[in-house]
C-alpha cells in the first residue's frame, strides 16, 4: 500500500517513500561495491545520480 | 576475512621458501603450530604483520636469513618474501611483500631496499588482477586496517601495553575501524558519496548540473555557497583537530594531577630541608665566631691565666718580703752617693775609695732606692693583682665558646643525617612546582581549546544558516527554468536521503555499540568469572566495573589475568558482531568474519581459563591460528582437540633455521 507522505526539502516536494526506496538501493549497491571494488567515487556518483533520476521521474 | 595459506621465504629463521595451510574449515576451524622458545613462533606470527603492513616488533629490522646473509659474498643479492592467500568478502586475495638485500664488494649487508607490497585478486571475470601500485595501502586498510590488526594479530607476550591502550587511549581512527568492521561501512560509502566532504558527491554535482548562464545571481549565490563550504570544511577539520588535542592535553593534565597527588609530600619535604640548610648556616655561622672568640681571648688572657697559679704561690712567698728588704727606710742611692763623692760619713769618718767604709756604702746601694727590692716587689704584686683581674673570667669564656665550638661537630651531624634522609625521600619523586606549572600549562590548553570549540561551532551555525539562505535563493531562481527544476528536485531527494541516513547512521552506530558491549560482556563473563562488566563509551575505550557495588562507576585496576581477558572478549566480541551481521542477507549493515591469529596467548592464564578461553575462541571466530608453546599446547589441543583442523610443528635445526612440518 502507497503512503503519500511528503516532505519538503529546500522548498520542494520530497515523496518519502521514493526516497526510502532510493535509500535501500543505494546501500545495496554500495555493499556490493564494497566487495567487489568494482567502482570508484566518480562512477558510484553517477551511479547513484542515475538511481534517483530513474526513481524520481517514474511515476 | 579467512587466512588460507602463508608462504615465507628467507623471512628470519625460515630459509628457502616454506609454506603453511591454514585449516578454513567451520567444522574444525583451528590450526595449531606448537615449539619451543625461540624456535620461531613469534617470527611466524610477525611475518603477517610485516607482509600486511610492512613493519614488525623485532628490534633489528632486517629479516633476511642470518644463514643467507653471511653466505651472500661480494655484489651478491637475495629476496626476502612473504606471501598471503585469503579470502576477504568473498574474493580470493593475495598479498606479497618483497624485500630486495644486496652486499657490498668486502660482503657485508648493504642497507636493503624498501619493501614492495603487491595485492593481488579474482576479478569479476574471474581472472587474475593486480590492485593498482598507489591504491595498496588504501585496499589493505579496507580489508584490516591496521588500528586493529594487532587485535586480531594478537600478541599475548605484549599485553600490558595492549590493555592499557584497550582502556583508554584509542585514536578516532580506532573507533572508526571497529566502525567499519561492525558493518557500518556501507553507511559511511553512502553518506561519503552523497554528501560527503570531497568535492566530488552527489549533491555537489546537481549544484553543479544547474544551467546558470542565463542568471548571474544564482552563479553569485553558488559562489557564496562555495565559500561558505571551503570555510565550513575548515571548521570541521580543526573541530576534528580540537577532539584530538583536547583529548591529549586533557590526558596529560590527568596525568599530572596524579603525578602531583603522588609528589606532594616532596614539598613538604623540600620545605624542610630548606629549613635544616639554613640551621646549618647558622650554626657554621656561630662556630666561626666561637672559635675566633676563642682564639682572641686564649691571645689575650691566655698567658695571665696559664701564669695564674705561679702568681697566686709567687704572692704568698711575698707576704714576708718586708723580712728580705735590709735597706736603710727614706735613704736613697743619691744619698749615699753623695756621701761617697765628698768622702766623708754623716758620722765624720773619711770614706776612702777602696776602703772598707767605701765598699759597705757600695753595698747599701743595692738595697735603697731607686734600686730597693721592696719597691720591686711592691710593682711586682700591682702587676700580679691587674694579671690576675684580668684571667679571672677568661677561663669561662673560654670554656663557653670552646662549648659551642665542641657541641658544633655533633649538631652538624645529626642536621646534616636529617638532610640526608630527606634527600633520600625526594629521589625518585617529581619537583611539584615543575609538576604544577605542566599541570596549569595543560590544563590552560583544554580550557583554550574549548574555547575555541564553542567558538566554532558558532560560526559554523552561523554559516549553515547563511548557507541555507543561499540554497533557499537559488531554488527560487532555478524553479523558474524548467531543467532547473528539474535538477533541484534531484537534488532534494539526494539531500534528503543525505540526512535520513544520516540521522540512521548514528542510531544505528549507537545501537550497534550497545550490541558489542553485551557481545563483549558475555564473552567476558564467560572467560573470566568475577564480579566485573565491561563498559564501551563512544571512542570505543573499555571501562571496566564492580558490579557489587551499586552506584561505583570509577574504572578499576586489573590484574594479568583480567587484562587479557578483557582483550579477548573485545576482539572476540568484534567478531563474533561481525559474523552475525554477515550472515544476515537483508540487513543494511556489511561486515566480514576475521580470523583470530594469537602469539603465546595462553601463558597468562591458569588451567580453568585456558579450558574457558578453549572453548569460548572456536566458537566466535571464524577462524583461529595459535602459535604455542609445548605444554600450553598439550593444554590447548586437550581442550580444543575436535575443533583442530591444522597442525604444524617448529622443527628448530640452529639459531638461524627453523623448519615447519606437519603433524
Amino acid at each position: 500500500m502507497q503512503t503519500n507522505e511528503k516532505e519538503i526539502v529546500n522548498g520542494i516536494e520530497v515523496e518519502v517513500e521514493k526516497a526510502q526506496r532510493l535509500i535501500k538501493k543505494v546501500i545495496v549497491k554500495e555493499k556490493r561495491n564494497l566487495s567487489t571494488k568494482e567502482f570508484g567515487t566518480t562512477e558510484m556518483v553517477k551511479k547513484i545520480k542515475k538511481m534517483i533520476e530513474e526513481e524520481v521521474e517514474c511515476y | 576475512m579467512l587466512l588460507k595459506s602463508m608462504s615465507l621465504t628467507n623471512f628470519r629463521q625460515f630459509n628457502g621458501t616454506q609454506s603453511i595451510s591454514f585449516s578454513v574449515d567451520p567444522e574444525k576451524n583451528v590450526t595449531v603450530i606448537m615449539g619451543e622458545n625461540g624456535s620461531g613462533k613469534t617470527t611466524l606470527a610477525q611475518a603477517f604483520t610485516w607482509c600486511l603492513y610492512g613493519a614488525t616488533d623485532f628490534d633489528d629490522q632486517i629479516v633476511l636469513n642470518k644463514a643467507i646473509s653471511q653466505n651472500m659474498g661480494s655484489n651478491g643479492e637475495a629476496f626476502v618474501q612473504v606471501k598471503i592467500s585469503m579470502v576477504h568478502l568473498n574474493v580470493d586475495y593475495t598479498m606479497t611483500r618483497e624485500q630486495k638485500y644486496t652486499t657490498d664488494s668486502t660482503g657485508n649487508l648493504k642497507r636493503p631496499n624498501n619493501t614492495v607490497f603487491k595485492i593481488q585478486y579474482k576479478n569479476a571475470d574471474g581472472q587474475q588482477d593486480f590492485v593498482k601500485e598507489s591504491e595498496v595501502e588504501l585496499r589493505m586498510k579496507e580489508i584490516l586496517p591496521k588500528e586493529l590488526a594487532k587485535y586480531f594479530f594478537f600478541d599475548g607476550e605484549r599485553i600490558g601495553n595492549m590493555s592499557k591502550e584497550i582502556r583508554k587511549g584509542k585514536s578516532k581512527e580506532f573507533a572508526d575501524a571497529v566502525k567499519s568492521l561492525l558493518g557500518l561501512s556501507a553507511f559511511t560509502e553512502a553518506l561519503e558519496h552523497l554528501g560527503g566532504r570531497s568535492a566530488n558527491t552527489v549533491i555537489k554535482s546537481y549544484e553543479g548540473d544547474y544551467d546558470s548562464k542565463s542568471d548571474s545571481k544564482i552563479a553569485q549565490l553558488r559562489d557564496e555557497i562555495s565559500r561558505y563550504d571551503a570555510r565550513l570544511e575548515q571548521i570541521e577539520k580543526r573541530l576534528s583537530e580540537i577532539d584530538n588535542e583536547e583529548y591529549t592535553a586533557s590526558e596529560k593534565a590527568k596525568e599530572y594531577e596524579v603525578k602531583i597527588a603522588e609528589n606532594r609530600d616532596s614539598e613538604k619535604f623540600a620545605q624542610e630541608r630548606a629549613k635544616l640548610k639554613s640551621k646549618i648556616a647558622g650554626l657554621e655561622q656561630s662556630k666561626v665566631s666561637s672559635t675566633s672568640g676563642v682564639i682572641d681571648t686564649f691571645n689575650r688572657k691566655g698567658s695571665s691565666w696559664m701564669a695564674t697559679k705561679m702568681i697566686h704561690d709567687a704572692l704568698k712567698e711575698l707576704v714576708d718580703a718586708d723580712k728580705l728588704d735590709t735597706g736603710i727606710p727614706d735613704i736613697h742611692a743619691r744619698t749615699i752617693q753623695f756621701l761617697i763623692n765628698r768622702k766623708k760619713c754623716l758620722c765624720g769618718a773619711s770614706i776612702e775609695f777602696g776602703g772598707a767604709a767605701y765598699t759597705e756604702l757600695n753595698k747599701v746601694l743595692d738595697y735603697i732606692p731607686p734600686k730597693s727590692i721592696g719597691t720591686l716587689i711592691g710593682q711586682f704584686a700591682r702587676e700580679c693583682e691587674l694579671k690576675s683581674r684580668g684571667a679571672a673570667d677568661a677561663f669561662d669564656d673560654i670554656s663557653n665558646k670552646f662549648s659551642v665550638v665542641s657541641g658544633f661537630d655533633a649538631d652538624y651531624a645529626d642536621l646534616s643525617n636529617q638532610i640526608e634522609t630527606i634527600n633520600k625521600k625526594l629521589e625518585g619523586m617529581l619537583n611539584v612546582g615543575e609538576l604544577q606549572k605542566k599541570y596549569t600549562f595543560y590544563d590552560g590548553e583544554v580550557k583554550k581549546l574549548r574555547a575555541e570549540r564553542v567558538r566554532l561551532v558558532e560560526e559554523k551555525g552561523g554559516i549553515g544558516t547563511k548557507r541555507e539562505r543561499c540554497e533557499t535563493g537559488i531554488n527560487e531562481l532555478v524553479l523558474k527554468d524548467d531543467n532547473n527544476r528539474r535538477v533541484a528536485r534531484f537534488k532534494a531527494y539526494a539531500t534528503y536521503m543525505y540526512k535520513y541516513l544520516f540521522s540512521v547512521y548514528k542510531e544505528k552506530e549507537t545501537e550497534v555499540r550497545e550490541q558489542l558491549e553485551e557481545a563483549v560482556n558475555t564473552i567476558f563473563k564467560e572467560i573470566y568469572n568475577g564480579g566485573f562488566s565491561l563498559k564501551l563509551d563512544d571512542k570505543y575505550n573499555i571501562q571496566i566495573q564492580v558490579d557489587d557495588f551499586e552506584g561505583y562507576s570509577g574504572d578499576v585496576e586489573t590484574s594479568t589475568a583480567q587484562s587479557i581477558s578483557v582483550i579477548f572478549a573485545f576482539i572476540a566480541g568484534v567478531i563474533k558482531m561481525a559474523r552475525e551481521n554477515n550472515s544476515d542477507e537483508n540487513s543494511m549493515l556489511m561486515t566480514e568474519a576475521y580470523p583470530l591469529v594469537m602469539d603465546a596467548p595462553l601463558s597468562a592464564f591458569d588451567k580453568t581459563r585456558i579450558k574457558t578461553v578453549c572453548d569460548a575462541l572456536p566458537k566466535v571466530a571464524e577462524q583461529v591460528i595459535i602459535f604455542i608453546k609445548d605444554t600450553d599446547g598439550e593444554i590447548a589441543e586437550d581442550n580444543m582437540g575436535s575443533k583442530v583442523g591444522m597442525r604444524y610443528l617448529f622443527d628448530k635445526k640452529n639459531e638461524f633455521e627453523t623448519e615447519l612440518i606437519g603433524r
